[in-house]
């Protein structure tokens, strides 16, 4: 058996592991919910048929990187930190079977697991424009390609600080904190100094939607009085890049971290 | 079958946790690895296993380096390190499945290790809500699966009741007729009972490494409790060069101090049968190895 058939066997069980556990459970309920919530505002609130339905998508898409972010964290807070934390790294790294194998069943299992958790949404974000449009757009699809791909980069990140520490409860919390706060503050610091905020991962997740919008502008300025702000939004192949260079650097961070951790 | 230690160094920070051990072992045999708390057992179990790097020096198992070739140095190795977890959703038939695939081992030997450790009733529960014991012997399970050359094992009966450390004792003992086992633990009856070698550690150094029986010899003791089929009156007593104190302790049961070693203790039981006294039991105060661990270890401090 070789490391490539190896990897495959430690994502085969940590897949196992996940989709029987409360989270995926939790993540489905989270998206049901959204779904549920999303659907009766636009029922009563929005008139559907005035729509192009690259719009509704836009519209119905608009939670889809929170829930990304929140899959992530589900599926990947923990997935290095526990192993050290909760003791299992005893019962798996003493094998003969290379870390770096090992490192890339979890980063599936883990992608898997919460494409599934987001792919609820997409199923029924697909169902909705089916019904009312009859037809999907290529647009469409290519936003759901952005959505994995920005997913994937996410994980690869989580992985990054699941790997910086050893308990899994502050990996997860620290993982929270860093995307729904502190990526938000650096974002809106482009509001202000009028910087493009090419270094984060966030700013580049518009694209999944920005794709269902045929004409936008990269740079908005708006003056109120002495005062200028700035709204950026990424071109597509310029979220593509970043969204890429996190997957490549995070995993190649997290990895080397991971093969070189001790089991203390 | 060999693990061969050489000059093996493991530095946490300031704290020095092995500093420069070697030793070799090989062959069918079960090595007892002792020592206090914090004298480096467990360090050095994980630099075997590769759950941690060394600060100096390297270890083989099979003539392979832990650090360099560690997949091919581990593949006949099973091992039990600390107190394992396992994946909670998943059953130790599957975790078991697992291992049998990363060793590349057949997994028609599930139900057998897991009928060994006593959890075959539960082999196909989720580990998730088993207790310390269980899961204790499910990591056992995982050391023994595929039946590796070299066991690695540390303090094996750890969490477990009377009767579950009383079956992995007697399985140890029957495995070390066909395998290399290198146990650490800090039960010196547990090592007496079960093993052939035995390597002292303390504060990261190596004190001693020898047979038990060379150590029974060596440490022989000076006190015998000897018990009788009848009551006895120690007035009575036959008269021996070697005796050097008699203490009553019941009305069955004498303490002897002797002078001289093995030889002497031979004579005075003797002595003792020629008599006429029916000897139930004859048998040193302590046990050898725990006369070796108190002279060498015991005025040291235990942590």
């Amino acid at each position: 058996m070789n490391e490539f058939q190896k990897m495959l066997v430690i994502f085969r069980y940590q897949f196992r592991n996940y989709i029987r556990g409360k989270r995926i459970l939790i993540m489905f309920l989270i998206t049901f919910l959204m779904a549920l919530i999303l659907g009766l505002v636009m029922i009563f609130s929005v008139d559907t048929s005035a729509l192009s339905s690259l719009e509704f998508a836009k519209m119905w898409l608009a939670p889809i990187s929170f829930l990304t972010v929140l899959a992530a964290i589900f599926f990947a807070g923990d997935a290095i930190s526990g192993e050290f934390h909760t003791g299992t790294a005893y019962y798996l790294l003493p094998n003969p079977v290379r870390r770096e194998s090992i490192f890339f069943g979890k980063y599936l299992a883990s992608f898997l697991a919460a494409l599934i958790g987001i792919g609820l949404y997409w199923c029924v974000s697909f169902g909705a424009i089916l019904y009312l449009y009859g037809t999907i757009k290529i647009e469409i699809l290519e936003s759901l390609g952005l959505n994995v791909l920005y997913l994937a980069s996410i994980i690869a990140l989580t992985y990054f600080f699941s790997s910086l520490f050893k308990n899994s409860t502050v990996s997860i919390v620290m993982t929270f904190i860093i995307y729904l706060f502190v990526f938000s503050i650096v974002d809106s610091i482009a509001v202000f100094s009028g910087f493009e905020p090419w270094y984060s991962i966030t700013y580049a997740s518009q694209v999944i939607t920005l794709v269902l919008t045929p004409n936008y502008q990269h740079i908005v300025k708006i003056s109120r009085g002495k005062m200028v702000f700035y709204s950026f939004q990424p071109y597509i192949w310029e979220g593509v890049v970043i969204m890429v260079a996190y997957l490549i650097i995070s995993t190649v961070i997290s990895l080397l971290l991971f093969v070189r951790k001790e089991v203390t | 079958m060999e693990i061969v230690v050489k000059s093996l160094s493991k530095k946490y920070s300031n704290f020095l946790a092995l500093d420069d051990v070697s030793f070799a072992i090989s062959g069918k045999k079960c090595v007892g690895y002792l020592g206090p708390n914090g004298a480096g057992k467990t360090t050095t179990l994980k630099l075997l296993t590769h759950l941690l790097f060394p600060t100096k020096g390297d270890a083989e198992i099979n003539g392979y380096s832990v650090t360099k070739e560690y997949t091919k140095a581990l593949k006949h190795v099973g091992a039990l390190v600390e107190n394992p977890n396992f994946y909670p959703y998943l059953t130790p038939r599957e975790l078991l499945s697992q291992i049998c695939h990363l060793r590349e081992i057949n997994k028609r030997d599930i139900d057998h290790v897991l009928e060994l450790v006593g959890m075959d009733e539960w082999k196909n529960k989720k580990v998730g809500k088993f207790s310390k014991g269980m899961k204790q012997r499910i990591a056992l399970a995982v050391a023994l699966i595929g039946n590796p050359d070299i066991l690695i094992l540390d303090e094996p009966t750890t969490g477990m009741d009377p009767q579950g450390m009383a079956e992995v004792r007697q399985l140890i003992k029957k495995l070390k007729k066909e395998h290399l086992i290198f146990m650490s633990s800090h039960l010196l009856s547990e090592v007496q009972d079960v093993c052939d070698e035995v390597i002292m550690l303390n504060r990261g150094k190596m004190l001693l490494h020898d047979k038990i029986t060379v150590i029974n010899r060596k440490f022989v003791d000076k006190v015998v409790i000897v018990e009788f089929a009848d009551t006895i009156d120690k007035a009575k007593f036959p008269e021996s060069r070697y005796i050097k104190e008699i203490e009553m302790i019941d009305e069955h049961r004498i303490r002897i101090s002797i002078s001289g070693g093995l030889d002497a203790q031979a004579e005075v039981l003797k002595s003792l049968i020629s008599a006429g006294y029916r000897v139930v039991s004859y048998k040193p105060e302590s046990i050898a190895i725990e006369r070796a661990y108190m002279k060498l270890i015991g005025g040291d401090g235990n942590e």
